[in-house]
């Protein structure tokens, strides 16, 4: 809601509470004023009567659409008029009290918490109390025998205390109550803009674990598409030494099916020409090869297939080793040759798992441990059967995590490595999807030689309450 | 007709991927005079023992890649025109070798039989110093 209805709203309880609150006040105590001067100055009862009648039926008056004011605006036209006439009439009759400083100090009061009421500008509470001293200075110049300068002066005195106290009473309301309500409704506001970014993070978080997930598949298709391609290229230049073979030996095959026994000479002159026995071998040998490249092929697609096997949202129950397997397999081709993948697995108890999450965490962590040990050394992964859960652990023997960057290992975005290399939410993303397991991802502080990151998930025999997303 | 084998050009084939070099031997047996490498640091050994008229390399290998052998075979026998093989032409390193002439042909894996034969047609030519009959067969592609 816009700051500056609410605020309005605020006055207008506040006000037609306080209004009303005067409204009685006068409308109770000029009646009393008009009864005490029956019994202590009754000179003063019959000039003054009338006036002060008229003021408390103003005020009266006044009480009931006062009461139903459904604008702050309808509200301040009603209760002005009403305060103003009543104190123009008390103004008025001062000069003519006796007792005047006792009285004096109690119409103070009464000015004082009427112009205190409005949430107004100064200007305004100092526009009611100029004209509420020119009354009191007009009563005191039209009847100049009634009282001496002292009066005037302690009139003067009450009645700008009282002015000066109802100013900063409005400039405090103006000021701070203002500034209060306003912090707390940019409070308010502040809050829901925080929801609101909190509910954007969540979603820009789920959308980078989805883009680290593409630009980690993209690296390893880059290095797929190597391992594809090689096969490939034997395929396809084979398959016309093939035909080709087979052609030119069918050719003397259908020659010698039909040839008479004198042909036999000439036949033997074409396969000699032919070299029959080198064709048939290169034939035998590029089948061969074919042969081989498809298992290739093959052998790719079953790892690509058991890596992203079980993508969908569910979890499954199954062996966390198997997707580790096809993981290891993927990555441990195209390495280099100085470069060993070892994998060392137990057999691990069925669990509930999402493969396809575990399985990027698996690819984040063995394919920065090659990444760590660059053109030769070691990686390691094993995995065993621990009180309930199962550890998988990565350990390589790359230059391993400095001390001053192990604090900022799972950050997102904190990477080593060069631009292109990695985006660095691997190890953040990770970080995630073990927790959301129910497991914990850390870097063994004790392993001296390299890097060695320890997963440990628990043995589940149905999902989490909160199923992995 | 194939031409006598004297004539033949001589082709170092360098692959870490033992098919792809039977491959090659296999189909261009009757081209030309072939022979494998499966390393760079081997390739290099074979060039300094024999003139080849041109060398043709695989890109993607472990240890020394098949540019860094194409450099080191320009330093070692100028003679030898360089053809790369990938299956990324457009990998930064592969176009800038194209550009300086370290490769003098790009080839695309999978290769093709004719294509590749007008290729290493090309280069051997040059290498020999002969006349180009028609289209410059060593252009990159």
């Amino acid at each position: 809601m816009d700051v500056a209805v609410s605020w309005d709203e605020s006055c207008l309880a506040r006000e037609r509470w306080e209004g009303t609150i005067a409204l009685i006040l006068t409308g109770t105590l000029v009646p009393a004023w008009i009864a005490f001067d029956v019994l202590l100055e009754p000179d003063w009862v019959r000039p003054f009567a009338a006036m002060r009648l008229v003021a408390t039926a103003v005020v009266w008056a006044a009480f009931w659409p006062v009461r139903r004011a459904r604008t702050l605006r309808s509200l301040r036209a009603r209760l002005l008029p009403a305060l103003t006439w009543s104190g123009v009439t008390i103004a008025l009759m001062l000069p003519h009290v006796g007792h005047i400083g006792a009285y004096l100090f109690g119409f103070s009061l009464y000015f004082w918490g009427t112009g205190a009421i409005f949430s107004w500008p100064a200007g305004c509470t100092l526009a009611f109390f100029t004209s509420l001293l020119g009354a009191a200075s007009a009563g005191f110049a039209a009847w100049p025998a009634r009282r001496d300068a002292g009066d005037l002066v302690m009139a003067g005195f009450y009645l700008g205390s009282a002015a000066v106290a109802a100013m900063m009473m409005t400039v405090v309301r103006r000021r701070m109550v203002r500034a209060e309500f306003e912090t707390s409704d940019e409070l308010a506001r502040r809050g829901a803009e925080v929801a609101r970014a909190l509910a954007q993070l969540r979603d820009a978080q789920a959308r980078l674990v989805a883009s680290e997930k593409l630009s980690a598949l993209g690296r390893l298709l880059a290095g797929l598409s190597h391992e594809i391609n090689n096969p490939l290229n034997v395929l396809h230049n084979n398959l016309d030494v093939v035909r080709a073979s087979v052609a030119r030996l069918a050719d003397v095959a259908s020659a010698a099916s039909a040839a008479t026994p004198d042909a036999v000479q000439a036949l033997r002159a074409r396969c000699a020409e032919l070299d029959a026995a080198r064709v048939s071998r290169d034939a035998l040998d590029a089948a061969e090869l074919m042969r081989a490249a498809m298992d290739r092929v093959r052998q790719v697609h079953a790892d690509l297939r058991a890596f992203v096997r079980g993508d969908a949202p569910a979890p499954v129950a199954g062996d966390v080793g198997a997707g580790l397997r096809a993981t290891a397999a993927l990555l441990s081709r195209g390495l280099p040759a100085a470069v060993r993948l070892e994998l060392e697995l137990d057999a691990l108890p069925t669990t509930t798992f999402q493969p396809g999450q575990l399985n990027q965490v698996w690819h984040n962590l063995i394919q920065n441990a090659i990444d760590a040990v660059g053109d030769a050394g070691r990686v390691r992964v094993t995995a065993r059967a621990v009180d309930g859960a199962i550890e998988v652990a990565i350990a390589d023997t790359g230059p391993g995590v400095a001390p001053e960057l192990r604090p900022r290992l799972f950050e997102p975005f904190f990477t080593t490595k060069g631009i292109g290399q990695g985006t660095g939410l691997g190890l953040a993303v990770s970080y995630q999807i073990v927790e959301r397991h129910g497991g914990t991802l850390q870097l063994d502080p004790a392993h001296a030689e390299g890097a060695r990151f320890v997963v440990r998930v628990p043995v589940l025999s149905r999902p989490r309450a909160a199923a992995p997303r | 007709m194939p031409p006598p084998a004297a004539a033949k050009p001589t082709v170092l084939v360098v692959d870490d991927d033992r098919a792809n070099l039977q491959t090659f031997r296999i189909v261009f047996r009757d081209a030309y005079a072939i022979t494998l490498a499966a390393t760079g640091e081997e390739a290099l050994q074979v060039a300094e023992a024999g003139a080849f008229d041109v060398a043709f390399v695989d890109y993607a290998m472990p240890g020394m890649n098949g540019l860094e052998v194409l450099r080191r075979l320009q330093a070692a026998c100028p003679a030898i025109r360089r053809a790369v093989v990938t299956g990324y032409a457009d990998l930064p390193d592969i176009a800038a070798a194209s550009a300086s002439g370290l490769a003098e042909a790009v080839v695309i894996k999978p290769w093709d039989r004719s294509t590749l034969r007008r290729i290493l047609d090309g280069l051997a030519r040059s290498a020999r110093g002969e006349p180009e009959p028609g289209e410059r067969g060593g252009g990159a592609e």
